[in-house]
């Protein structure tokens, strides 16, 4: 080995500057960064909106359950002479475009539109109690902390940090594209007079990272990187029940327990006990147009980078109005982390190598936080979208 | 020891220290079932003795390692001898003892479970010159050594590259880069001087001499195990050995980075020392291995270091070095007045060869370069304190895995207490720059100072395991004496 000529220029402040000069940042520009967890779940998106439509109906068909005379409410839609109270019968379909907006810290992201979310969904009824549908959806997001902050490097091997870096200078993106393809069946009981919807529902997710074509990125996972995992793939099962707790001519809300399971471990996945996923859903109508929402939710979500599931508290606060025939528009705030898996954001860069910059920087990641603004436009029946 | 004349040392200085920036360190791997095989007693014990650490269990001498006796024409050595080093180790004289084996059995590539090492071996080892004291057998930076950077290449360095090796000491490791190092850490150093090109842009270059050492000899060590142990570390490759008695010594790099890089290096603290030692030791008895761990010497008393003040002023006026007092007052009062080095402060191997190549000039105004040159009074004191911080936590590690402590501590400081050790006085032997227990590189031990670390591993394995090893006898270690190129006869 040659002289040893460590200098005092090798500061974390000397570090971040020349790193923010952009030295390194050829290579941490080109990290892919797993997005490690999803704000909800599909059962959001699809279960619960077909759980909540069945319920409606069948508790405006009850005795007690028909809305007075000349109150106008989309919470309890108006059915057609002869038909039985329950699950729609025949076709029906939405069709929507979406974009969000990314709230909170994304640092030099900087706050502009995700676009491109496209949610298609066809189902049909073979009778009032027991309906089946396949839907589709895309949902975009950016991650908080995955773009902003300083935090430490490292050199593989070595356990002190060596200096620091400032994420705003890495041009990373994190961009996150889920797309979710979904199938259920929708089987209506009732409990006395009390309406209960069970759904098996079969999930299967795929993800684009950053600029990627796929969510294949390495990261970094106890002391080593991890290169060639499919960050956010998974599928997984899920029989969800959903029963009423508030339905009023204004106002209507459910309670929805979900167990699910994935098909198959795979990443770091070391078991795969079944993840209770609690979704409870509110709206209010102001008028046969026009709802107010707010779905607070616990979701588990059990991504191929987790050794065990993260468990995810969020909220969804919208309102959607419908216009036309079928037409509607919707607007829905979120926001949602783990609660345990800490810190969420990245929190520290490792460099397989030296020069940094001419090597391989993998991201420290911990748990995903993600806020947004989400518009929809499109035909049929709005639902409440994941992030 | 033969001492030439120091016409050339400055030239050698840079290259001595080079050499023994190398050293030691490293670490092993990992890989733990739900439950774990129960540990071998008795002879079964020494079935598959594994050697996990850095340049000392490698058996790295004089700034090289080395698998096979050779020759160059800039070795003073009789018959231009450059000498095999890795058969030397104390990990190699260990195997011998326990198993019964030969010392020829060691130089066998077909039975040797060292990774032994082509000529010209890697690094650049220090020999006798034939003009000048010590004389470099070849560039550091030559093109056997940059195949060593590369799965690829790597092969060519090695007499035995597919051997059935068990000694997976890696020279330049730290502990924790026993446990997480899975590629070099940086390539070779560039014609003519080995140096690293500083880019501005990226502070991250100046890491590459301080990362070089571990870098140029991983792959030859652990190459052959690339497809087979995933991640790649030399703790996961020793688990993959399934050891029935693995030697644990590390920590030395640790140390030596930071006294060489001024305190700059990122090596362990204490604290993370005890928890990486904590980690290789449970892992392995987690594998079924029985362990035996080795704290660290003060590395001040190695002759790698001159004491200053006073003592530098003796260390001058004695032979070989025979400088008038005048003039060793004189240029080491300008040190201590220039540089801080004081009766506390040290040189280094290399800034000790810089003053006396200035001497030997007339001048007693040496330019010494920081760091590498000399530790002020100050942080000589922090690199003891770190050293004894260090010991303190492998001990603490020992314990808390109730593993067996190989207290080379404590043998380097009766051997320092004592003056020497008695083996043929008075050429032999003692800590002293010269005294035939360290080779040239001034931190490694000789043949004969290998002899007597095999020793206490032997004892301290006895002891913790109730085993019956013989340990080097004095005719033995007289014997090693005899042929050790590194001490005086």
């Amino acid at each position: 080995m040659g002289r040893i000529e460590i200098q005092s220029r090798l500061h974390s402040t000397a570090l971040r500057a020349a790193i923010a000069s952009g030295a390194m940042l050829a290579v941490v520009g080109s990290l892919m960064l797993p997005a490690r967890a999803d704000g909800a779940s599909a059962l959001g998106t699809q279960v619960v909106p077909g759980a909540n439509a069945a319920i409606k109906w069948a508790l405006h068909g009850g005795a007690t359950a028909s809305p007075s005379p000349g109150v106008s409410s989309n919470a309890y839609p108006k059915i057609p002479a002869g038909s039985q109270a329950g699950l729609p019968v025949g076709y029906s379909y939405t069709a929507d475009i979406s974009a969000a907006y990314p709230l909170g810290d994304v640092g030099s992201f900087g706050k502009r539109w995700l676009p491109g979310g496209v949610d298609l969904v066809a189902s049909y009824g073979f009778s009032p109690t027991l309906r089946v549908a396949a839907s589709y959806y895309e949902v975009q997001h950016y991650p908080v902390g995955f773009d902003s902050g300083i935090v430490p490097l490292f050199i593989q091997g070595l356990a002190p940090p060596v200096g620091t870096v400032d994420l705003s200078t890495t041009n990373i993106d994190a961009t996150t594209k889920d797309r979710f393809t979904i199938f259920n069946v929708e089987k209506l009981f009732r409990l006395g007079k009390l309406p209960i919807v069970v759904t098996p529902t079969y999930v299967s997710r795929n993800s684009t990272v950053g600029k990627g074509p796929q969510d294949i990125v390495a990261f970094w996972y106890k002391g080593f990187p991890r290169f060639g995992i499919n960050t956010r793939t998974a599928q997984y099962d899920s029989l969800a029940i959903t029963l009423p707790f508030l339905s009023t001519p204004k106002m209507f809300a459910t309670f929805t327990a979900a167990p699910t399971w994935l098909t198959h471990r795979n990443g770091l996945n070391q078991d795969n006990h079944a993840q209770i996923y609690q979704i409870v859903y509110v709206e209010y109508n102001l008028d046969a147009r026009t709802k107010l929402f707010y779905q607070p939710q616990s979701s588990r979500d059990y991504l191929p980078a987790d050794p065990y599931p993260q468990h995810i508290a969020s909220y969804f606060l919208g309102a959607s109005e419908r216009f036309g025939k079928n037409g509607f528009v919707q607007l829905v705030l979120n926001s949602g982390s783990p609660t345990n898996y800490n810190p969420y954001r990245i929190y520290g860069l490792h460099c397989l190598a030296t020069p940094c910059s001419q090597n391989p920087v993998i991201p420290q990641i911990g748990g995903l936080k993600a806020t947004q603004l989400q518009f929809q436009i499109g035909l049929g029946s709005p639902s409440v979208l994941p992030f | 020891m033969r001492m030439q004349s120091i016409n050339s040392a400055r030239t050698i200085a840079a290259t001595t220290l080079a050499a023994t920036v190398l050293l030691c360190a490293c670490s092993s791997g990992s890989s733990t079932s739900n439950r774990p095989p129960p540990q071998p007693t008795g002879a079964a014990i020494f079935s598959r003795i594994v050697g996990v650490g850095d340049s000392l269990t490698a058996g790295y001498q004089s700034g090289g390692l080395l698998g096979i006796n050779t020759t160059s024409p800039v070795s003073g050595f009789p018959g231009n001898l450059v000498p095999a080093t890795q058969e030397n180790g104390f990990w190699s004289l260990l195997v011998q003892q326990a198993n019964g084996l030969s010392p020829a059995s060691m130089y066998n590539p077909t039975t040797s479970p060292l990774p032994l090492i082509a000529a010209p071996g890697l690094n650049s080892q220090l020999v006798l010159g034939t003009t000048s004291l010590f004389a470099a057998t070849h560039s550091a930076c030559d093109a056997f050594n940059d195949g060593a950077y590369a799965i690829s290449t790597y092969g060519t360095t090695r007499l035995n590259p597919a051997g059935p090796i068990r000694d997976v000491g890696i020279p330049g490791q730290t502990a924790h880069e026993a446990i997480y190092m899975t590629n070099p850490l940086t390539g070779p150093g560039q014609q003519p001087n080995c140096q690293y090109p500083f880019n501005p842009h990226d502070p991250t270059t100046l890491l590459q001499p301080l990362l070089d050492g571990e870098s140029s000899t991983f792959y030859p060590i652990l190459g052959s195990f690339a497809g087979t142990v995933h991640p790649l570390t030399q703790l996961n490759v020793a688990l993959s050995l399934h050891p029935s008695l693995t030697t644990v010594w590390l920590g030395a790099n640790d140390l030596l980075k930071y006294a060489f890089s001024g305190g700059r290096s990122p090596s362990d603290s204490p604290k993370q020392m005890q928890a990486d030692i904590v980690t290789i030791i449970t892992r392995l008895h987690a594998a079924g291995s029985r362990v035996v761990v080795a704290n660290l010497p003060d590395v001040l008393s190695t002759p790698q270091f001159f004491q200053g003040g006073p003592t530098l002023i003796a260390t001058l006026e004695a032979p070989p070095f025979s400088v008038p007092a005048p003039a060793a007052q004189a240029v080491t009062a300008y040190i201590q007045a220039t540089y801080g080095v004081g009766p506390n402060g040290y040189l280094t191997e290399s800034g000790f060869f810089v003053v006396l190549q200035d001497l030997a000039l007339g001048n007693v105004t040496p330019t010494l370069t920081a760091p590498g040159d000399f530790l002020t009074d100050a942080f000589a004191a922090q690199v003891q304190g770190l050293n004894t911080a260090y010991n303190g936590a492998i001990g603490a590690a020992a314990t808390a895995t109730k593993t067996p402590l190989v207290d080379i501590h404590g043998l380097f400081a009766t051997i320092k207490q004592d003056g020497g050790v008695p083996i043929n006085p008075p050429k032999c032997c003692s800590l002293q720059f010269g005294g035939g227990l360290l080779s040239f590189d001034g931190l490694h031990p000789s043949n004969t100072g290998y002899a007597l670390v095999a020793n206490a591993f032997i004892a301290t394995i006895d002891t913790g395991f109730a085993t019956t090893v013989s340990p080097l006898s004095n005719a033995q270690i007289f014997a090693i004496y005899s042929t050790d190129p590194y001490a005086q006869h």
